[in-house]
């Protein structure tokens, strides 16, 4: 082979991209032509160059290239907003407007004195009227209300507290708040309370009338009513008795109602105890099984915190249960569920794992007797 | 990068996350760039084609699979850019007849230029490289910046890979003669 041939195959040498034979071959000619020694040189030489020289400079060009690419695709759609498209059609509206608002409120201003003398000051210095209210906690109804001082002492009337100068009919009204408490009058009894506090956002004059035991609002203004604050309080049962003031007797009976229906179930209840009693007994037997055992094997951190939170439940789930358990067997005439009863408290109070054995071996005993 | 980042941010971009793609975006435009200059020799035409299939990949992105890398893709979405954008520059006749004649623009305006090419050297490389024809040009570029192999180079370009040798040797030669005080 003549030397041109070898000549046209050191570029495909040099990338390694002849077949083998080739390969050889000309690898063979290299050994003993100068000219394609030199040749294949100057493409490692070229190559070296071209890699040096294509390279493009680290300029702020690109970063510049980088974000307009970054424009067109949207990245900062959330953070630039192009006002550019928008005309200035409403700006003749807004300028009137403006030019309206402020001469309304330089003829305002003139006139103020003839038109609401009493207005700024109700605007300045909104009074601070509060109503406060006794509820029927059966009827769930408003039957009387007292002002915050009086209730604090006990009387039974109503009244208002100007904290200036104003017309009692012209006071603005704010919000009203409701609250329900516990207090003890003078006589040492216990009140269940509503209080209503009722203060007028609109300036515009809000009659209250307090006569006796009910309040009437005339000309409705703009109210606020907190409703959060209309939920009657929980109020835990004192640990000396509590009479309840003639002012509620139906609560009084209310709490009475509730005492008694500790032991007394009627046969409507008896049967809704025993369907809640199936379920919980599902639930409480599910955990017993499943659970506990799997909990009880896991040792990880996370299976330690889903261990209290099921133990809570647990717990909730067996006092249930236990309550309905003597619920039933009190009130049943049947012997079958009266023994059942007395079985379900011996075992579990044979349990290890029970959460209320003490509740239970109570209410063995008291069941026995 | 490494292809498992690569990938997360590619993931990323298909979640909807376009800071994802704005690195994207800086790790390839600078490689992108250099090789749509080489065969174009027009610095505003290959601002405007990478800027173009970053954009178009970036719209496609749902399309791409992540078994492969990203770069490829986004350089054939380039390089059929830039062969359009010469077919239209000559007068919408044929590739082969573009690749066959040579496509050599001339940059009225080279101050941008002057951004990313700043020293002597590279001025006169890419002087010497935008002169030599098409044909010799295009498998040169994708010999030298791509680093694509001769069947690749001659699937790329649907030529035959003996084609693809002889070009790349003429090539080495032109260049060779036009730098030689540099080699």
């Amino acid at each position: 082979m003549d030397h041109s041939y070898f000549k046209e195959r050191i570029s495909g040498y040099y990338d390694n991209n002849l077949p083998p034979y080739e390969q050889q071959s000309v690898e063979e000619h290299l050994k003993i032509c100068e000219e394609c020694q030199k040749l294949l040189a100057q493409f490692e030489k070229l190559d070296k160059l071209v890699e040096e020289k294509s390279q493009l400079s680290d300029t702020e060009y690109w970063e510049k290239s980088a974000q307009k690419i970054e424009n067109a695709i949207g990245v900062d759609d959330s953070k630039v907003v192009d006002v550019s498209h928008k005309s200035y059609k409403g700006l003749f509206w807004k300028i009137s407007a403006v030019a309206a608002s402020v001469a309304i409120l330089t003829f305002i201003g003139i006139n103020q004195a003839d038109i609401a003398p009493e207005a700024e000051l109700k605007i300045n210095q909104p009074p601070e009227v509060q109503v406060e209210k006794q509820r029927d906690v059966d009827n769930e109804k408003v039957v009387t209300e007292k002002t915050k001082e009086l209730v604090e002492t006990g009387k039974d009337t109503t009244s208002v507290q100007p904290t200036d100068n104003l017309p009692e009919k012209e006071k603005p009204i704010q919000k009203i708040t409701l609250d329900t408490v516990v207090k003890k009058n003078e006589a040492g009894k216990g009140v269940v309370e509503k209080k209503l506090s009722v203060v007028a956002k609109s300036p515009r004059p809000m009659a209250v009338q307090s006569q006796n035991e009910e309040i009437q609002i005339e000309d409705e203004p703009k109210i606020e009513l907190l409703s959060e604050q209309l939920e009657e309080t929980i109020v835990q049962p004192a640990s000396e008795p509590v009479t309840i003031s003639k002012t509620s007797k139906s609560a009084q009976q209310f709490f009475a109602d509730r005492l008694a229906s500790t032991d007394k179930e009627s046969k409507d209840n008896l049967d809704y105890l025993r369907k809640r009693k199936d379920s919980l007994r599902m639930i409480y037997t599910s955990y017993s099984q499943t659970v506990s055992k799997k909990l009880k094997a896991s040792r990880s951190k996370s299976a330690s915190e889903s261990k209290i939170f099921n133990d809570s439940l647990r717990a909730l789930t067996e006092k249930s249960l236990l309550d309905a358990y003597y619920k039933i067997g009190l009130n049943s005439d049947s012997d079958i569920e009266k023994s059942e009863t007395i079985r379900f408290f011996e075992n579990y109070i044979s349990r290890k794992e029970s959460f209320h054995n003490e509740l239970a071996r109570k209410y063995l005993d008291k069941f026995n007797k | 990068m490494n292809r498992s980042n690569e990938r997360q941010l590619i993931e990323a971009v298909q979640n909807g996350d376009k800071v994802a793609y704005g690195k994207l975006i800086r790790i390839h435009q600078k490689r992108l760039f250099r090789f749509i200059y080489g065969l174009l020799g027009s610095f505003d035409a290959t601002e405007d084609i990478v800027q173009d299939s970053f954009v178009k990949a970036y719209n496609s992105i749902d399309k791409f699979n992540l078994e492969f890398a990203f770069y490829p893709w986004l350089a054939t979405i380039a390089k059929n850019r830039a062969f359009n954008y010469m077919q239209r520059e000559e007068k919408k006749e044929s590739l082969d007849k573009v690749s066959e004649i040579g496509f050599n623009p001339i940059d009225p305006e080279l101050g941008p230029l002057e951004q990313v090419i700043d020293s002597e050297g590279q001025k006169k490389f890419n002087e010497a490289l935008q002169s030599m024809p098409m044909k010799y040009r295009s498998v040169f570029v994708l010999r030298h910046f791509e680093r694509m192999d001769y069947a690749a180079i001659a699937s790329y370009l649907k030529i035959p890979p003996g084609t693809v040798d002889s070009r790349i040797f003429r090539a080495r030669q032109f260049l060779m003669d036009k730098l030689k005080d540099m080699l």
